[in-house]
């Protein structure tokens, strides 16, 4: 960009140009105006003082003539005798000095008398050749001619001849041109020339005796060729190397032309001393306008250079204020304003330094880790608890990207950006981070747009705390629900065991009254005791199903599923008075969910419903009613009570109980908020309800009107295909791999060791047993090279399972071990999993899952 | 305040530039030449002339750039027909760098003053020294003008072959004896040869007072057949009056010292019909004559005479020679080597010895003009 002048060079540029300059143009001007007018007067007075000159040469010539024209008629009229002519020229001469001969001539042209007289002169013939012409004899009678300058043959100095006819008579009288020196000399003239030229030119009197030698010649024309005054009859010339300028002005008499030369630097002395003094003024007072003008501009410049400086260290930060005396009033103003500035402008930023401290303190107060984004995902913000969780400095954080920092939320990166780029609203998601130690984060994303910038604020919440104590809670809200269900479980528990007990007592009493039990009476047993067995594994999978504490694991499954799992465990805990409908679509309801945490929110809603017929009841009021349970699709074309897009599973859970107030439905899904009584209910149920339906993207609503019952209908997103729905469905068929080799069982508990064994042995396979696990390892570090694999229980007295499978990788790296728990798959087994453990088999085991995980084991 | 920084040697640079502006308006040294010869006095009209021959062309020069772009400047002293002053001004002049001398304007102030160029080793031009005193000399004198030996050669033939006298008588000046003395001797002799028999010889100075009328007489008792005048123009006019006034018709003969203006406007019908030999007729016409004689008459406003048309001769002579260097003792080197040089009347050589080779004619006077004698 074009660099803009600075105030001083504009001031300078203007001074110069708006004061300097039309002052020294002005000055110049007036000097130069008044130089000329003086020239031009100084000039006019050489030019009166040649005219005064001329004058003078006039009329000295004019004497001459008349003379001459007295002499001739006295001679001519006869008044003066013939023989006295001569002593009558001589007496003239004498009388009349400017003459230095007179001669008449006669008829002939010959020399008749002259004065002085001589027999050189008298008898002379001059009126022939060029003399005649010389001095223009014969023009006309009584009139005067003067002849060129010439040397005289008498005095041998320049002279002029005039001459006048009378009749036959010429009468000549040479003047001599002294005289006319005369009147130049009185001319009182400083290193200058006065001069007299003939009509021919020639020098004829000159103030200085060596401007007459050599008859100098000056034409008139030469003269008026240098004319180069404004005068009419003045003219420059040089003279060696002296410019000089002369006046000129002609004399009448004799054609002459008298002239007056001066050097220029004598006649306009005065004018010359005028143009010093003017200079030597001009010159003062430029310089005098230099100075004002410099100070002018000291007095300008340099409070604004002081102004400049100062809003430079402002710009710098530097607010200190020192009261400046400027010199004059505008600038004084511009500091008191400017200074008035500053004080508003440093209590703006004291306040927004108070601000942004104050939120900085609030913003670092937050445990939760706090980042602001811009649009591209690079940090520009952050507080403490983000420095401490990274545990790094400043500049490791800002300017950096966020997925950087912060790994765990790489795989979020697009999700994020993409919520900026579309200025989406806030959304939020869980993390589980396992690297190291697993933590859970809750992550909250909210786009910010300030102006034209874009971004987004994240915040970070470590909950692993929070949910290992919501965990905690919903684990004694399980058992709370468990010990609900206790009774029904002994029921069944009690029918199946009846049904066991039952059948091997009548064995046993057949075999004691000596009774033989028939193959197909035995086989009928078996079957009633495997049936039961059965019963009782499913029994205790689905309570233990309930009761485990574990992580959210999502997948898809079929809600009808749930709706029966959870009513044959419900329907015998129900009390007799209520009637129990179910109602489901044939089709797959598949949802993608936690299905553990799905069956305890159906169960905690019947059991509300179970409570709200029975125990809520007023005392003395009639216990029972109906509880249904129903199934069905939805949507929002379908459903008013949906209100965004897609399809929903609808599972309505509803009463014919209590029912509830509007003021009470407000409050029902609070934390510790119950209206049992004491002992009843811990008030955490329907909060637990609803925060794993609302992380299931789900929705409730709920109806209710009191003494009429309630309904409350649990929305869940559909979901489109069945990703991990596979029904473990036991091979009745005994279609079982079978194997070779020696297999290691290590268990505490004797039932679990034989039966093993023999399933083992069924399959093909040898088998060695322990019970201890101590004795377990000597006897692997005796075999471990034959040990095909180790059929390892999870939980033994001595050395727990996990660290009983690290001696044995001690002792063979490539171990093979089948891990069995009567628990289900939890953390644990996926660390021993991961440690390297071939497989894991759930107990209660039987002959195909053990079959096939011993061979998947050893197969793998 | 700071002083505006590029504004100080701005202003510093312009005053540079004017300083060498004007600097540069300084024009190379001119080249000083001189003229000497008598400007007052008697003798005055041969001296004005000549300075005027000089100025014109000095001035013509000078108007078309100088010699080599460097001007002429001409000095000028009036030697006033005195040797001794002749000599201070001369020295006077080769002091101030004069590289060489257009003079003197007659015989004896050259020869008075030659010693001094010649040891000075600068060149004098004389425009109208004719003695025969300085033929043949190899020195530092030149003269534009011929030897009056030719003259004498030319006249004596015309007089013994055409006049037939016996005899004749001489009147001469000696104020300028170094050329009328040998004129005469030289003359004669040439005429003695002739059995023209010298019958009266009557010297002068015209520097003391004198009647003319007086001279005449004594000159033409002698009875002569012929009377030669070695004088000035003015003198030689005021004889011839005077012979003339005292009835004498002798046939009258003149050196061309006589051939001045004022010969002809105090000789009146006195001059008719003289005869003298010289090699220049003003009344004749030619392309280079008419353009000096234009020029002159203009810039002086009068006709030229001889002694201008020489002196202007020598001055061109000599601004030509200086073109290739204004060493003073280079100058007759370059002059001789040229040896034939354009006049303003035409062509003339000048020899080994520095004089002029001219063609020399008798001439008259009719209607008061010279023109050249048919024979």
């Amino acid at each position: 960009m074009k660099k803009k002048p600075t105030l001083k060079q504009i001031l300078i540029i203007s001074f110069l140009f708006g004061i300097v300059l039309p002052a020294f143009s002005f000055s110049a001007f007036m000097v130069v105006f008044f130089s000329k007018k003086m020239e031009k007067e100084v000039v006019g007075r050489n030019f009166l003082l040649t005219e005064s000159l001329a004058g003078e040469i006039d009329l000295f010539m004019a004497e001459p003539e008349r003379i001459i024209a007295h002499i001739s008629n006295s001679i001519d009229s006869g008044l003066v005798a013939p023989k006295s002519v001569d002593q009558y020229l001589q007496h003239t001469i004498e009388c009349y000095q400017y003459f230095e001969s007179i001669q008449v001539l006669d008829r002939d042209g010959v020399v008749a008398f002259a004065a002085p007289g001589s027999k050189d002169i008298i008898g002379n013939s001059v009126l022939t050749g060029s003399f005649k012409n010389f001095i223009r004899l014969g023009d006309e009678e009584k009139k005067h001619y003067f002849s060129p300058a010439f040397y005289s043959i008498f005095s041998h100095k320049t002279t002029m001849a005039i001459s006048y006819r009378i009749g036959e008579k010429v009468f000549i009288g040479y003047l001599n041109l002294q005289f006319m020196q005369r009147i130049i000399n009185r001319i009182n003239i400083v290193d200058g020339d006065a001069f007299v030229l003939d009509k021919a030119g020639i020098v004829i009197a000159h103030n200085n005796i060596k401007g007459l030698e050599g008859r100098q010649y000056f034409s008139e024309q030469r003269i008026r060729g240098n004319r180069k005054s404004s005068h009419p009859r003045t003219y420059n010339f040089i003279r060696d190397g002296v410019p000089f300028l002369g006046c000129f002005q002609y004399a009448a008499n004799g054609n002459m032309i008298v002239v007056l030369a001066q050097p220029e630097s004598v006649i306009f002395d005065s004018v010359t001393v005028l143009k010093y003094y003017a200079l030597f003024g001009l010159i003062a007072m430029l310089f005098l306008v230099l100075l004002f003008g410099v100070g002018i501009l000291l007095i300008i410049i340099r409070p604004l250079n002081r102004l400049v400086v100062k809003t430079h260290d402002v710009a710098r930060g530097d607010y200190s204020i020192e009261h400046e005396r400027t010199g004059y009033r505008e600038l004084e103003t511009i500091w008191k304003n400017y200074e008035e500035m500053i004080r508003s402008v440093k209590s703006r930023e004291d306040d927004l330094r108070w601000t942004q401290n104050y939120l900085r303190s609030i913003f670092n107060a937050q445990d939760s880790i706090l980042v602001a984004l811009l649009e591209n995902g690079e940090i520009v913000q952050f507080n403490d608890a983000a420095l401490e969780y990274v545990g790094k400095k400043e500049e490791h954080i800002k300017k950096r990207y966020f997925w950087d920092v912060f790994p765990f939320l790489k795989h979020r990166k697009k999700e994020i950006l993409q919520s900026i780029d579309i200025r989406n609203a806030s959304f939020h998601f869980d993390i589980l981070f396992t690297e190291g130690e697993s933590r859970y984060f809750s992550v909250n994303c909210y786009p910010i747009h300030f102006e034209k910038q874009q971004g987004a604020l994240i915040r970070i919440d470590d909950v692993t705390e929070g949910k290992r104590q919501e965990s905690q809670l919903l684990q004694m809200h399980k058992m709370e629900t468990i010990g609900t269900l206790a009774g029904g479980f002994a029921h069944d528990m009690n029918n199946i065991m009846t049904g066991i007990m039952g059948t091997l007592s009548l064995m046993d009493m057949q075999m004691q009254a000596g009774h033989s039990i028939t193959p197909q009476k035995l086989k009928q047993y078996v079957d009633i005791m495997s049936e039961t067995g059965e019963r009782a594994s499913d029994i205790l999978q689905q309570l233990l199903s309930i009761s485990r504490g574990h992580k959210v694991s999502l997948s898809s499954f079929n809600l009808a599923e749930v709706i029966k799992n959870v009513v044959s465990i419900f329907r015998n805990t129900l009390d007799k008075s209520i009637s129990l409908t179910v109602d489901f679509a044939k089709e797959n309801a598949l949802v993608m969910a936690d299905k553990g945490q799905i069956e305890q929110v159906l169960l905690n809603l019947c059991v509300n419903g179970a409570h709200a017929m029975t125990i809520m009841r007023p005392d003395g009021a009639k216990w029972g009613g109906v509880l249904g349970i129903r199934l069905t699709r939805s949507s929002a074309q379908k459903d008013p009570e949906i209100e965004g897009e897609g399809e929903y599973w609808k599972l309505e859970i509803s009463d014919t109980g209590i029912g509830m107030d509007h003021d009470l439905m407000q409050k029902i899904f609070d934390p510790f908020f119950t209206t049992k009584k004491k002992g009843e209910g811990t008030g955490l149920g329907l909060s637990m309800v609803y925060t794993i339906v609302t992380k299931h993207e789900g929705f409730l609503k709920v109806d209710s009107h009191p003494g009429e019952g309630t309904r409350i209908s649990l929305f869940l997103p559909s979901c489109v295909k069945s990703e991990s729905l596979s029904t473990e469905v036991e091979d009745r068929n005994l279609v079982y791999p079978r194997g070779e080799g020696l297999i290691l069982v290590i268990d505490d508990e004797k039932v679990m060791v034989d039966i093993a064994k023999d399933i083992l042995i069924g399959c093909g396979y040898n088998v060695i047993t322990s019970q201890s696990a101590t004795e377990g390892l000597a006897l692997y570090s005796r075999k471990w090279r034959t040990v095909k694999a180790v059929l390892l229980d999870m939980s033994m007295p001595e050395i727990s399972g996990r660290d009983l499978f690290r001696k044995m990788k001690e002792i063979n790296s490539d171990v093979k071990v089948l891990l069995a728990s009567g628990f289900q798959k939890d953390k644990r087994v996926l660390e021993l999993l991961n440690e390297g453990v071939k497989g894991f088999v759930q107990k209660p085991i039987t002959f195909t899952k053990l079959a096939h995980a011993i061979d998947a084991v050893i197969n793998e | 305040m700071e002083i505006n920084r590029p504004l100080l040697p701005t202003l510093f640079v312009i005053f540079l530039l004017v300083l060498s502006l004007f600097s540069s308006c300084t024009l190379s040294d001119p080249v000083t030449i001189g003229f000497s010869g008598t400007l007052t006095g008697k003798f005055a009209e041969a001296g004005i002339s000549g300075r005027s021959g000089v100025l014109l062309a000095v001035e013509q020069v000078n108007r078309k750039g100088g010699i080599r772009g460097r001007k002429v400047k001409l000095l000028v002293h009036d030697d006033q027909n005195d040797p001794v002053r002749a000599l201070r001004s001369d020295k006077e002049m080769i002091d101030r760098g004069a590289v060489a001398v257009i003079g003197h304007m007659s015989s004896t102030m050259s020869l008075a003053v030659l010693p001094l160029f010649n040891r000075e080793k600068v060149l004098l031009i004389s425009p109208a020294a004719g003695t025969r005193s300085l033929d043949d000399r190899d020195d530092y004198f030149v003269r534009v003008d011929c030897s009056s030996t030719e003259e004498v050669n030319v006249l004596t033939g015309f007089i013994t072959g055409h006049q037939q006298i016996s005899s004749i008588a001489f009147l001469y000046d000696i104020s300028n004896n170094c050329y009328t003395s040998n004129y005469l001797k030289h003359c004669s002799a040439v005429l003695a040869e002739h059995n023209v028999v010298t019958k009266k010889v009557i010297a002068y100075d015209s520097r003391q007072e004198f009647s003319y009328y007086d001279l005449a007489e004594a000159v033409l008792a002698s009875k002569a057949d012929g009377l030669f005048i070695l004088a000035d123009p003015q003198d030689s006019a005021l004889f011839c009056q005077q012979v003339r006034k005292i009835g004498s018709t002798v046939p009258l003969y003149l050196s061309s010292w006589a051939q001045g203006k004022s010969f002809l406007i105090y000789g009146g019908e006195a001059v008719e019909g003289v005869v003298l030999a010289h090699t220049y007729i003003p009344s004749e016409e030619g392309c280079h004559y008419d353009n000096f004689r234009t020029d002159f008459i203009e810039r002086f406003n009068r006709e030229p005479d001889f002694t201008a048309l020489y002196a202007y001769d020598a001055a061109h002579i000599l601004c030509e020679i200086l073109k290739d260097g204004d060493d003073p003792v280079r100058l007759k080197e370059r002059l001789i080597r040229i040896s034939r040089f354009k006049g303003a009347d035409g062509e003339f050589t000048i020899n080994r010895f520095g004089d002029a080779q001219r063609n020399v004619r008798l001439i008259t006077v009719r209607k008061g003009m010279f023109r050249e004698l048919a024979e």
